[in-house]
């Protein structure tokens, strides 16, 4: 059984905003405007967060990458009424666009506040539409939207792995952000997997996960700064 | 149809006197019809005033679906706001009527009689409004259905697991049940109604209209006994539905992580909100109708100072539950909710929060404790304080939360947009268009409980003749009787004489208390079958949710497949749907309803207050005629 999940190391995050980039492009995440990021209504699966430690003048800057946490006892789940959200048997927390009609309980439930919404219908101004992902489904008003740890790659490197009649490779899989990230903080791979990078950093004792003590058990594992 | 006149026509056989023709007759509750009678200007105005505020609610509804829910004031944290407290507003308000109708009920408080028919069309326009705001509130109204179990080829299923569902499936549960709470005494109201209609305008819309609407109602003792067994079993099982849908509106944020929303006490606390803000309601209302319609004698000073009273012992209630949820969260000082705290007690919120204290805990505290403080006037502007300051207390829960997650990197802000503001003040348009509707076209003081309650179910009626009078229709004869006494000694002698139980029909506007039963005694299943139907509709409920999520595995948030505790809930809701449709539909077969019928003989009468009596004429085991009811009329 594979469980996907994602080592970041806050270590080696330079805060340099690859990753952000990388992911609006890679799932076509609509840009709101100046006016519309100022209310609060930017939209990035992705964000960058600076943690400060210590007292000024001894001040230390930490970056730290926020996004789904692919939780395992995701409490945005059961709350939504129509099963728009609900775990994959491969772990992931999935969003099922058409399914969603605009409640907004689960960006409500989410303690880590990485659901998106859209407000408005997306507007490009042109000629950006042309470089949309034709991979990678569009989102009308009114639907939420999230990080899907890059599903269309790991479906097109799943499908490619069958038609050689192989299994996947660990490091096949690689979403944008991990992709794009020049200090390659971002490990993705399977967790159930003993072998691959990801578990294997996910065992050091540098390991944490977001709000731990909530208990919804996230995919996503952080490294901590030495 | 002939109308009501053809009944009167002198029969003159056997030499029995015809019905003299009808003297004028008085009607003692002529203020409760007064404003059914025609188009009066106040209410004519006020209907077009009311109307135009809730036309702005619908020109902004359509304007958002038009241009998307980003013309709302929200944003990311802060994803619901105004229409979210409106709508906890609104289902806290429905609670005024029902609830509070069926506590009186079911503790036979006297005073109840003229409150309960305006505090339930309180109810169900309240929350009928109430249950539009998770609509508007949508992204995607539309698409509302994909929540309804509707079977479908698109693979959409309800998550019963989400609280949102028990909302819809609570609501849907508590609009029905009140509206049959309401319709169910409404309907001997409408009886009367269409019996003064035919005897006063044979033929008109009105008289037409309230002979469909009263369901051919006769006030037997037959109809009376299961009418009230029916509007009593309805209050016992109307309580713990108000109380589960304020519970469930509350779990909307309870089954939450968020910090001063993760809290057990919100159940109860809602409830009593919801209790407190229906008595504010109720309270207004009641003034404005009583300024507004001159029904000072019903809706009287003890029935203000009765609900003040109860208002006193909610301010106290509600004052206790805040003060204990602030202090647990104060003394427990979690970072996460102390950020929440602060802002509410002394942040940007500040001055919404003491707002708050001051008109929902001071005032009431300080007005009504004191006798002189119950009296219309200041009862009626204490409610309107504690509306504010209980539609207060809903924004700071929803948005104060909200503004300040968990994870600390976002700080929320919320202002709301004109949208956000035309559809609040509309929706109070709404509802004032839909009562000033309703007190129209029904009396929104019951008629014929304040009537049972001033008669006592006996004794003579003020506005029929002490002296019997008789008619002949249709092979039945019918006589009218002023007072229960005389209706008694006739029964008595009719029984006496051999008359067969089934040839007598005793017909009244109000229950016959102290009359001795026609042939066998009545009995309701009424109860029996609305446990029936409880137990019922809570296996049909708990097979839907557990067989369902088991054709449609989908896991959420690390739960079982069929989780017990939410779908207990979904069960309760089941049983109490189930129990309420038997209860009325025993009533409706009890009460032979749905067959309306054709004037008879001192129908005006009748609905002034009088009994009749009437028995079929038919051969009697001595092969003559039998002479009915002759002796005690005197021929």
């Amino acid at each position: 059984m594979t469980r996907w999940g994602m080592v970041i190391d806050t270590d080696r995050c330079t805060g340099c905003g690859a990753c952000v980039v990388a992911c609006h492009s890679e799932n076509n995440i609509q840009t709101v405007g100046e006016e519309e990021a100022a209310r609060g209504r930017a939209m990035h699966w992705l964000h960058i967060e600076r943690v400060y430690e210590g007292t000024f003048p001894d001040v230390k800057v930490r970056f730290l990458p926020v996004l789904c946490q692919h939780c395992e006892a995701a409490p945005c789940e059961p709350v939504c009424p129509v099963y728009a959200t609900y775990r994959t048997p491969e772990g992931l927390n999935a969003m099922v666009y058409n399914r969603c009609i605009g409640t907004r309980y689960c960006a409500n439930n989410c303690p880590y506040t990485v659901r998106f919404f859209n407000w408005h219908e997306p507007e490009l101004p042109r000629p950006l539409e042309r470089q949309l992902n034709p991979d990678v489904s569009r989102r009308p008003a009114g639907v939420m939207e999230k990080c899907t740890f890059c599903v269309q790659r790991i479906q097109d490197a799943q499908i490619r792995a069958k038609a050689e009649e192989r299994d996947l490779r660990d490091g096949e899989v690689r979403p944008a952000c991990a992709q794009s990230c020049p200090a390659r903080a971002i490990v993705f791979g399977d967790l159930e997997d003993p072998e691959a990078r990801v578990a294997e950093l996910a065992r050091s004792g540098r390991a944490f996960h977001l709000l731990e003590d909530l208990g919804t058990h996230p995919s996503v594992i952080y490294l901590r700064g030495e | 149809m002939s109308g009501a006149g053809s009944a009167y026509e002198p029969e003159g056989r056997d030499g029995t006197p015809a019905a003299a023709a009808p003297p004028p007759t008085r009607f003692a509750e002529e203020d409760l019809v007064r404003p059914l009678a025609g188009f009066r200007p106040g209410l004519l105005v006020g209907s077009l005033v009311t109307g135009a505020l809730a036309g702005l609610l619908f020109y902004c509804w359509g304007y958002q679906i038009r241009n998307d829910i980003g013309v709302a004031g929200l944003s990311r944290p802060v994803f619901w706001g105004f229409y979210i407290a409106n709508f906890v507003f609104w289902i806290g308000i429905s609670h005024a009527g029902t609830l509070i109708s069926a506590i009186l009920r079911v503790t036979s408080a006297e005073w109840r009689r003229p409150v309960t028919r305006c505090a339930e069309a309180i109810t169900v326009f309240a929350l009928s409004i109430g249950g539009l705001f998770p609509l508007i509130h949508l992204g995607r109204p539309a698409l509302f259905w994909y929540m309804v179990p509707i079977p479908n080829s698109r693979g959409l299923w309800p998550n019963f697991r989400s609280p949102l569902v028990w909302d819809m499936m609570a609501i849907t549960t508590y609009l029905t049940g009140s509206i049959l709470y309401l319709l169910l005494p409404l309907v001997p109201d409408l009886a009367i109604l269409r019996d003064r209609a035919a005897a006063e305008s044979p033929g008109s819309f009105r008289a037409r209209a309230y002979r469909v609407l009263a369901l051919g109602w006769r006030g037997t003792p037959r109809q009376w006994h299961s009418l009230e067994a029916g509007i009593r079993t309805m209050a016992i099982i109307i309580i713990p539905v108000a109380v589960s849908v304020h519970t469930i509106v509350s779990w909307d944020f309870s089954m939450t992580l968020q910090p001063m929303w993760h809290s057990t006490i919100f159940g109860p606390y809602f409830v009593v909100g919801a209790i407190y803000s229906g008595i504010a309601v109720l309270m207004v209302a009641m003034y404005l109708l009583r300024r507004g319609l001159h029904l000072e004698e019903y809706l009287s000073d003890k029935v203000f100072n009765n609900l003040g009273l109860l208002f006193v012992a909610f301010a106290m209630i509600w004052g206790y539950f805040t003060f204990a949820e602030h202090l647990t969260v104060w003394y427990g000082s979690e970072p996460s909710e102390m950020r929440v705290f602060w802002q509410r007690v002394r942040g940007d919120y500040g001055t919404v929060f003491w707002t708050m204290i001051v008109v929902n805990v001071v005032v009431p505290l300080g007005v009504l404790s004191f006798p002189r403080g119950r009296r219309p006037l200041p009862t009626a502007l204490v409610g309107l304080g504690v509306l504010l300051g209980m539609w207060m207390e809903r924004f700071l829960i929803v948005v104060g939360t909200l503004r300040f997650p968990r994870l600390d990197f976002t700080v929320g802000s919320y202002t709301p947009s004109w949208v956000e503001a035309g559809i609040l003040l509309g929706s109070f348009g709404l509802f004032a268009l839909l009562y000033f509707l309703f007190v129209q076209a029904a009396p929104i003081v019951s008629i014929w409980e304040v009537r049972e309650g001033r008669q006592g179910g006996g004794g003579s009626t003020p506005g029929v003749a002490a002296e019997p009078r008789r008619a002949r229709t249709g092979g039945r004869v019918h006589t009218l009787f002023a007072s229960t006494e005389d209706l008694a000694g006739e029964l008595e002698r009719l029984g006496r004489r051999g008359v067969a139980p089934g040839d007598i029909e005793v017909r009244s506007s109000v229950p016959l208390h102290g009359v001795p039963p026609v042939g066998r005694r009545v009995r309701s299943w009424v109860p029996w079958m609305a446990v029936a139907g409880g137990l019922a509709g809570g296996a049909a409920a708990f097979l839907l949710s557990s067989l369902s999520s088991l054709a449609y595995p989908l896991p959420t948030g690390g739960m079982p497949l069929v989780p017990l505790p939410p779908y207990g809930v979904i069960t309760f809701e089941g049983v109490a749907i189930g129990a309420i449709l038997c209860t009325v539909a025993t009533v409706l077969v009890e009460c032979g309803l749905l067959r309306p019928g054709a004037p008879e003989p001192f129908d005006a009468e009748l609905a002034a207050g009088g009994v009749v009596l009437s028995v079929r004429e038919g051969p009697d085991p001595s092969g003559e005629r039998a002479t009915p009811v002759g002796a005690a009329v005197g021929a």
